[in-house]
């Protein structure tokens, strides 16, 4: 058809032609390739120690719960709003679940139970704050951490909680089931469950929109508020999850060992939305995030180097993630 | 919402329409004595209006004249102070059965087409209720060649699409499963981001839909679009109803009058006719004041993204107009010449200079002016009227201890003043104007200070008649007055014949014609434009 300018479209989602190619796989598969860069780098250094599949199995185990965290916290994060209080609901969470075994004697299984309604509880108010009464999601999340630190601070009257505790709660935390720990699973249950809802039901669907144009979502019928306080929902009781399974894995808990994994979980939230679905926050980018990240640290550590530059190199990964993905899609941008 | 539970798990048809028998004329929607104010401005005062089944009705009226107020008070936004809406007899709670398609469309930009039309229709399921994309995305391709988009992939996301598509999917998806008998069309300004030549395929879209019964009201700026498709007019003028009834019983110049023919505010616009010597007038002799020196725009060989070749040039006191059909690369170049679009090959002067490339650094420098396509981009959201008008100007407005205050109020009532900016305050929120009004705001910023070169990208889309005439003659009159080049990318080539100096035809990227003695007749541009894609079969 003459008027047929649709061909343009058409074209922009077919395969680019050779040498831009090299420019879109960086551009959607560039973290991917920092990532075995980190891997061939450390393996070179220490094949002994780190090149292992015992490494492995603990970088993996190790990280789960931050992926929980960061799973949670992206749900909100794909309709624009910020949950700063994951970290601290963490915290509370797996210091009330093994409180309640160390001081009440309860079971674990009820001990969790209660820990998680906590973060259902939680999640709601922040969720209803910021839906329904419109404040600002910084401000709110901000304020309920504060208070769930205090919380976890006055419950644990500042020590590690660490008697008293079952031997099931701690194979929640350190089972295999064919060679894969428990933690792993959790997360990977987790993801899958989390990838499915946001591509094959409307309801993920409707929280991408919000996150594109909140008016023109509200013009279309979405439910913002009830998807907003949803995913505040989610996200305090994944973070919760992971306050539990991380208090399961080390068998203790204590007020401010997990408060430091909210930029991380941030960090590898922001990093997915460079990877994989460029542009749109996503789950599996988010899980490669975390992995990147823990990565980096364990061969850090195995270097010997001092712990707090893992602060720096979080921080410096980030960059880099974002620097690439810029430029890969101006470059783009300018071929096309 | 946007879930239809009554189909089954495997089929969300995109159901095209239902022919129905041609009835007698309904009262489909029914406006009665509709009142609103805002704080101290009427803006509805008894509108009443009926729209009969399976007729086309135009609401027509200039800025702030109450066309969006109603609007938004029959999508729900705002509650009518007083006065009714009846749809097809019955009171109207948040209609499902108004189906609209707004000013800006209200797309998701950063999701697919396929999923635009999904949050509305409702996702097409398979197993355990989860979406199936593959169904999908047929059936989203089936709703798309409802307004004849046949080559546009629904997994597109829309931020991609151009204007003209975003429109189309917009009203494709107004008209999911729509029923010619119980739903009411109403489309604000469909057609103003849209080019002469795309609006005839939507014209025909909508005729099929009305001869299905589909009753549809239509607002629109552009009184030449309603001679082949409206049959009932209202006229809206400071809130009241001036003329309704046939469109048979009135004409264009009678409408255009009624629209513009205010209580005062705007007396010193004359009745612009676009007469040669009339033109002549406006604009001084047509020679131009000849300038020496380099020409303020020189453009060699230019290629870039959709640009192939193009060498233009524009003096100092020449209104430069460019046309064509979409796609045709117009805006491309403009934003090119401005420096916000990065080129591969060939040269640009700007006065004489050399601009260096590549370079994205927009040329304010270089006294360069730019109003972008896109209102939002131009615009300053949330802002005031003063703000807006004076950004471009505050180096000028600013002494030794900071930015005047007086100094920008007074330069912002300047503004208003000839431009005729409404309501005139220059405290007031941009959000809040109208949009031709907001158009006036993000041209005005530049006429208030000394430029060599200005480039407007489609000035006057959704713009009144009386508007337009307003801003293209304050344009012209800088051209000759004050020397200020201008190279304006329009699709409207009626206006373009009344204003142009030279008139430049641009398809596929590439310069095709070149129109250089007005008067000019605009069959003689529009064959060109024609003419140059006939032949690329």
């Amino acid at each position: 058809m003459k008027w047929d300018r649709a061909r343009a479209t058409r074209e922009r989602t077919e395969l680019p032609s050779s040498g831009r190619w090299i420019w879109h796989l960086l551009y959607r598969f560039g973290l991917v390739g920092v990532f075995l860069l980190l891997v061939i780098v450390f393996s070179l250094i220490r094949p002994g120690s780190f090149a292992t599949l015992e490494n492995l199995r603990v970088i993996l185990a190790q990280y789960a719960s931050l992926s929980l965290i960061a799973l949670g916290l992206m749900l909100p994060l794909i309709a624009q709003r910020f949950d700063l209080s994951a970290a601290y609901m963490a915290t509370l969470s797996g210091l009330v679940s093994v409180g309640l075994q160390s001081y009440a004697h309860w079971s674990f299984w009820a001990a969790i139970l209660v820990a998680l309604a906590i973060c259902g509880c939680v999640g709601m108010v922040n969720g209803v704050l910021i839906a329904f009464g419109k404040l600002n999601s910084l401000v709110v999340t901000l304020g309920m951490g504060s208070i769930l630190f205090g919380a976890s601070e006055l419950y644990s009257a500042g020590t590690t909680i660490f008697s008293g505790i079952q031997p099931g709660f701690f194979q929640i935390g350190r089972a295999n089931v064919l060679g894969v720990q428990l933690p792993v699973i959790y997360a990977g249950i987790a993801a899958l469950i989390i990838w499915y809802v946001l591509k094959y039901r409307p309801a993920g669907r409707q929280l991408y929109a919000i996150g594109g144009s909140e008016s023109a979502a509200r013009l279309v019928g979405v439910r913002i508020e009830r998807l907003i306080v949803v995913s505040f929902v989610c996200s305090a009781f994944l973070a919760g999850a992971g306050g539990v399974v991380e208090a399961a894995r080390v068998g203790s808990a204590n007020p401010t060992d997990l408060q430091y994994l909210l930029l991380p979980a941030f960090t590898a939230a922001f990093l997915s939305a460079t990877v994989f679905r460029p542009g749109q926050y996503n789950v599996w980018g988010t899980v490669f995030a975390v992995y990147l990240v823990g990565t980096g640290e364990t061969g850090m550590f195995i270097l010997g180097v001092n712990s707090f530059y893992a602060q720096v190199f979080d921080g410096f990964v980030l960059l880099l993630a974002i620097g690439l993905a810029e430029v890969t899609r101006r470059t783009i941008g300018r071929l096309e | 919402m946007g879930e239809r539970g009554q189909n089954e798990r495997d089929m969300v048809k995109a159901q095209p329409m239902p022919e129905t028998p041609h009835k007698p004329a309904s009262p489909a929607l029914q406006v009665i004595d509709a009142y609103k104010r805002f704080g101290a401005t009427h803006a509805l005062s008894g509108v009443s209006i009926t729209v009969t089944a399976g007729s086309v009705h135009a609401l027509l009226g200039a800025n702030g004249s109450g066309k969006s107020t109603l609007i938004r008070a029959l999508a729900g936004f705002h509650t009518l102070d007083s006065g009714k809406v009846l749809l097809y007899g019955a009171e109207v709670n948040k209609g499902e059965r108004l189906r609209f398609v707004h000013q800006d469309l209200a797309l998701i930009p950063t999701l697919s087409v396929a999923d635009n039309l999904a949050l509305v229709r409702g996702y097409a399921r398979g197993r355990l209720g989860s979406i199936n994309w593959g169904r999908e995305q047929q059936v989203a391709q089936r709703q798309l060649q409802q307004v004849w988009l046949y080559n546009i992939d629904p997994r597109t996301q829309i931020s991609e699409l151009s204007p003209v598509n975003r429109t189309l999917v917009a009203i494709a998806r107004a008209l999911d499963s729509i029923e010619p008998q119980s739903n009411v069309l109403v489309l604000d300004e469909p057609t103003a981001r849209l080019p002469q030549s795309e609006s005839s395929r939507l014209i025909g879209v909508l005729k099929e839909l009305r001869q299905r019964g589909l009753p549809i009201l239509y607002v629109t700026h552009r009184l030449d679009e309603l001679n082949q498709f409206a049959d009932f007019v209202t006229v809206l003028r400071d809130g009241h109803v001036v003329f309704t009834g046939p469109w048979s019983a009135t004409s264009p110049r009678e409408l255009q009058r009624l629209i513009t023919d205010t209580s005062g505010q705007r007396e010193h616009v004359a009745a612009i006719s676009p007469q040669a010597e009339d033109r002549n007038r406006v604009t001084g002799s047509s020679e131009g004041t000849s300038e020496q020196g380099p020409p303020a725009l020189e453009v060699r060989n230019v290629s870039a993204k959709r640009i192939r070749n193009v060498s233009i040039s524009v003096k100092a006191g020449e209104l430069l107009g460019i046309t064509g059909i979409v796609g045709s690369g117009r805006s491309e170049l403009g934003r090119v010449i401005y420096g916000v679009q990065a080129y591969n090959e060939g040269n640009i002067w700007i006065n004489g200079q050399l601009m260096p490339r590549p370079q994205t650094l927009a040329r304010f420098s270089q006294h360069v002016g730019y109003v972008a396509q896109d209102r939002t981009e131009s615009l300053l959201a949330g802002l005031t009227v003063e703000d807006n008008t004076t950004i471009a100007s505050l180096g000028k407005l600013t002494s030794w201890y900071g930015v005047g205050q007086r100094r920008l109020r007074a330069a912002a009532q300047t503004a208003i003043r000839d431009f005729n900016i409404l309501p005139p305050d220059p405290t007031k929120n941009v959000n809040l104007l109208s949009g031709g009004n907001q158009q006036k705001i993000a041209i005005a910023r530049w006429l208030s200070i000394d430029l060599s070169l200005l480039i407007l990208d489609e000035p006057t889309q959704s713009i009144d008649v009386g508007t337009k005439a307003e801003l293209m003659t304050v344009i012209a009159l800088q051209c000759k007055k004050a020397g200020l080049a201008v190279l304006w990318l329009e699709s409207d080539v009626q206006e373009l014949v009344k204003y142009a100096d030279r008139i430049l035809v641009m398809d596929a990227g590439r310069i095709t014609a070149e129109f250089t003695n007005p008067p000019f007749l605009a069959q003689d541009i529009v064959k060109a434009i024609f003419n140059t894609t006939e032949q690329e079969g």
